[in-house]
């Protein structure tokens, strides 16, 4: 009990000492908001931001290159928002070919920039596979005009042995060109001339027309008028069976914004992103802070209490360590050897002891000479036990310090070698998306919310530990509080 | 222990050092500088077929097999494949110690040359010359700042400048080149984003010269802005450990005005680990700033190693670490000889 109050005391005396640094305890804030960051990851985005990172098929429903969605509130135009709307069936009828389903959902269009994209997503539950199935998808505008967007006939199948039916998926977008095709010849009917300045189907994009006031110029987004009001999107299902139903049907408005933070080349949620990318930093930096202060910390220490001779050769090769230029050895090995994240902390820790270990070696050299080392001398200890019972403990709260301030440089050199394409591609990471801008030029195409957040990450976890370390460093020596 | 004693000791280290790297890059990367050679010597046979045709031309399939295999044969003796790992190992080690580091695989200096140093010397001096004049303007804002600073100890600029350095030290640099190109060339359309001449280029050589000054401002900008705070807070810590010294106090208590006692006594003595700092400063920022480079695609050492990187140009890669490796230990040595040229003190004693 005694050692715990009196720890506790020290603490207490420390913390009194510590609120004097309003710097530390920024640090501290910023820290604590990391950690609850991390801690709370699992509730503020959806793991599959991790398992699923680099999985296009979980990102396809998002928009790509997006903005947030709140740049709305600061703009004169209304960038159309992502929704999700589920198509309910209107009514069914039998026929004696088999059964036709008709779908319906409403969209109320209320902005001045349409979705980027429509996707019509369903599931068919199909008992004769053999035969083909027909999609019908129309859009009954505000203006009372129609728009057939698609009409196709899907592939036939087979039927798995054993199995009465299969479930068919059946994924249909404006960027099809069936879809892209229809849209343009609705607008040939209105605008023939702007429809013919088209040159070519993939550089047309069919969503102006179908959310603009029909007149000319509608195809363009500098000369189209947005018609607001509802949308009714129409489906009708050609069924080959009666027993064939529509299992899960629903229409995603890919929004011209996204989130809170965008999204990335993928349609990768950014927000998410930054979010699940806390954990990456957190570790990376106070991981590699902790195994380099660690080996520093005995290497110089056993270098400063062995002396002579084993103390030269421990210091030299220190020096060699010291005097490498870690950064283009490290884009070295992380282009021939594409290591893990693990591997990139034991790597990054392997090459920032040598710093650590000649300050602890300079202290270690004043304190072998203090008077209770020659006591336990004296007392006929042993050398491990010099070293580790009176060497070591009079260093430990140096090491904090120490600790804090390696954590920023880590992260930092991290955040380098991903931002080369050369992190752990398999994990989000701040380092990566900003490698993701620079491939995809987001720079010179302004797109900010991209390059923005991750780097202001990066830099805020760094500042928080060189803020503690410094106020550590201010407490505990007070040589430099005099400044 | 004289002067030139310590001066050759610590060449004597800085080669062992370059010797020693060379040794483990050869160790850790065996498998692929093999195929780097391999991917050589098929490059040369190529080559011999096409020249020599027209003989071929008179001889049997087998004849000609015959003939190709022999050449490669004599290759790979030639490069010494056929030899143990041992030995490759060695032979790896001289090449690389002899900046031997064969052709590049996709790679080419403006006038075709395909060799991989003949790469790294046309962009090196690109890249010193920004870094360099960057540094230039980081060392005179930081003496000058630092000086104050340390003189007002405790004052507002003084704290702000601290906190700045902080600051500045924890941001990516090449990060902040991207808000730079995000701001001046995007939003504000003053700067280019990238590259060094315009296209076309300018005729007039003051032309030339401004255009180059002005591809060169934005990425001096980032380094100068991201570096000075972290130098000034050096200089400052350097000059008020100066400060507190007894001969300052003596001097101040003799009656020396005060600025012959800043730039006699105080700047005397803390010139040299200064200028070891400066000397420090460039070369890490020479290896450190590789990543800048990149983003605002300055073609020099940073941008070649993004391309390396990117098309899979591993004799590139590892010509540049290399070559890195010995711009930054030779400053490294020309740093602590300087120190002890200017500090006699420290001679003494090798650690």
């Amino acid at each position: 009990m005694a050692i715990i109050s009196e720890f506790a005391n020290k603490f207490k005396e420390f913390w009194k000492e510590f609120k004097k640094q309003k710097i530390g305890i920024v640090g501290l804030f910023l820290l604590i908001l990391f950690i609850t960051i991390t801690c709370l990851a699992p509730l503020i985005a959806p793991i599959e931001t991790l398992t699923r990172w680099n999985d296009r098929t979980y990102w396809e429903d998002l928009p790509e290159q997006v903005p947030p969605e709140w740049i709305n509130m600061f703009s004169s135009e209304k960038y159309a928002t992502q929704q999700w709307l589920r198509l309910s069936k209107w009514y069914e009828r039998i026929t004696e070919v088999g059964k036709a389903e008709y779908l319906y959902a409403t969209y109320s269009y209320m902005y001045d920039k349409p979705p980027s994209e429509l996707i019509f997503k369903m599931t068919i539950r199909c008992y004769k596979p053999e035969k083909p199935a027909t999609v019908i998808i129309k859009v009954l505008r505000p203006d009372n005009l129609t728009i057939t967007l698609v009409q196709i006939v899907l592939g036939k199948g087979t039927l798995p042995e054993g199995r009465e039916f299969i479930d068919i998926k059946v994924r249909i977008t404006s960027k099809d060109k069936m879809f892209r095709q229809n849209v343009l010849s609705f607008v040939y009917k209105i605008d023939p001339e702007g429809a013919s300045s088209i040159a070519t189907l993939e550089l047309f994009d069919p969503m102006y027309a179908i959310f603009s006031k029909a007149q000319k110029g509608m195809l363009f987004e500098r000369t189209a008028e947005p018609l607001k009001g509802p949308y009714q999107f129409l489906v009708s299902v050609f069924l080959s069976d009666s027993r064939d139903t529509i299992v899960d049907a629903q229409v995603v408005i890919v929004g011209r914004v996204y989130g809170l933070l965008g999204t990335d080349h993928m349609g990768r949620d950014l927000f998410a992103a930054i979010v699940w990318g806390t954990w990456a930093a957190l570790a990376i930096g106070v991981l590699t802070s902790l195994i380099s202060v660690f080996i520093g910390l005995i290497y110089g220490v056993v270098s400063a209490y062995a002396g002579g001779k084993v103390d030269e050769i421990m210091q030299r090769i220190c020096e060699i360590m010291y005097s490498l230029p870690v950064l283009p050895l490290l884009i070295l090995l992380a282009a021939i050897f594409k290591p893990s994240i693990w591997n990139i902390i034991l790597i990054l820790a392997i090459f920032s002891w040598p710093g650590i270990s000649k300050v602890v070696r300079s202290m270690a050299l004043q304190i072998k000479e203090m008077p209770f080392i020659e006591a336990a001398k004296v007392y006929g200890a042993s050398r491990f036990r010099i070293v580790f019972k009176h060497i070591l403990p009079q260093l430990l709260p140096y090491t904090f310090a120490m600790i804090a301030l390696n954590v920023p440089g880590a992260i930092l050199v991290e955040a380098g070698i991903s931002f080369l394409g050369l992190g752990d591609t398999t994990i989000p990471t701040w380092g990566q998306i900003l490698y993701y801008a620079q491939v995809h030029m987001a720079t010179i195409k302004g797109m900010w919310w991209w390059v923005l957040p991750p780097g202001l990450a990066i830099a805020l976890i760094g500042m928080s530990f060189a803020f503690i370390g410094s106020a550590l460093d201010t407490i505990l020596n007070p040589k430099l509080r005099k400044a | 222990m004289g002067f030139k004693r310590y001066v050759i000791i610590r060449g004597f280290n800085a080669t062992v050092t370059l010797i020693i790297i060379a040794f483990l890059i050869s160790v850790l990367f065996i498998g692929t500088l093999d195929q780097i050679i391999k991917a050589q010597i098929l490059g040369e046979v190529q080559a011999y077929v096409r020249e020599h045709q027209r003989e071929f031309a008179g001889m049997s399939p087998e004849e000609r097999e015959q003939a190709i295999k022999e050449y490669e044969n004599r290759l790979i003796k030639k490069y010494g494949l056929d030899q143990p790992i041992i030995i490759r190992i060695f032979i790896y080690t001289w090449r690389i110690l002899t900046l031997d580091f064969g052709n590049a695989v996709r790679m080419r200096t403006a006038a075709g040359s395909q060799k991989v140093m003949d790469i790294i010397i046309e962009r090196l001096p690109r890249t010193v010359i920004l870094f360099t004049t960057a540094e230039i303007f980081v060392i005179l804002f930081g003496v000058f700042i630092g000086l104050r600073a340390a003189r007002q100890a405790g004052s507002s600029l003084d704290r702000g400048i601290s906190i700045f350095a902080l600051i500045t030290n924890s941001l990516p640099m090449w990060w902040f080149g991207m808000l730079m190109i995000l701001l001046f060339s995007y939003y504000l359309n003053l700067f280019p984003s990238g590259g060094f001449v315009s296209l076309p280029p300018p005729t007039d050589p003051l032309g030339i010269f401004l255009d180059f000054l002005w591809h060169l401002t934005l990425p001096l900008l980032t380094v100068f802005f991201i570096s000075f705070g972290g130098f000034a807070y050096v200089v400052r810590n350097i000059v008020l450990e100066t400060l507190q010294e007894d001969f300052v106090m003596a001097a101040r208590a003799k009656g020396v005005p005060e600025h012959k006692v800043i730039y006699g006594h105080v700047l005397r003595t803390a010139a040299p680990p200064i200028i070891t700092m400066s000397l420090l400063g460039i070369v890490v920022s020479l290896s450190g700033a590789i990543i800048t480079e990149t983003v605002f695609s300055w073609p020099g050492m940073g941008l070649a190693y993004w391309i390396a990187i990117e098309q899979g140009d591993v004799p590139v890669l590892l010509g540049l670490t290399y070559v890195t490796t010995i711009v930054f230990i030779i400053a490294m040595v020309l740093a602590d000889i300087l120190y002890g040229i200017l500090d006699p003190r420290i001679r003494v004693g090798g650690g």
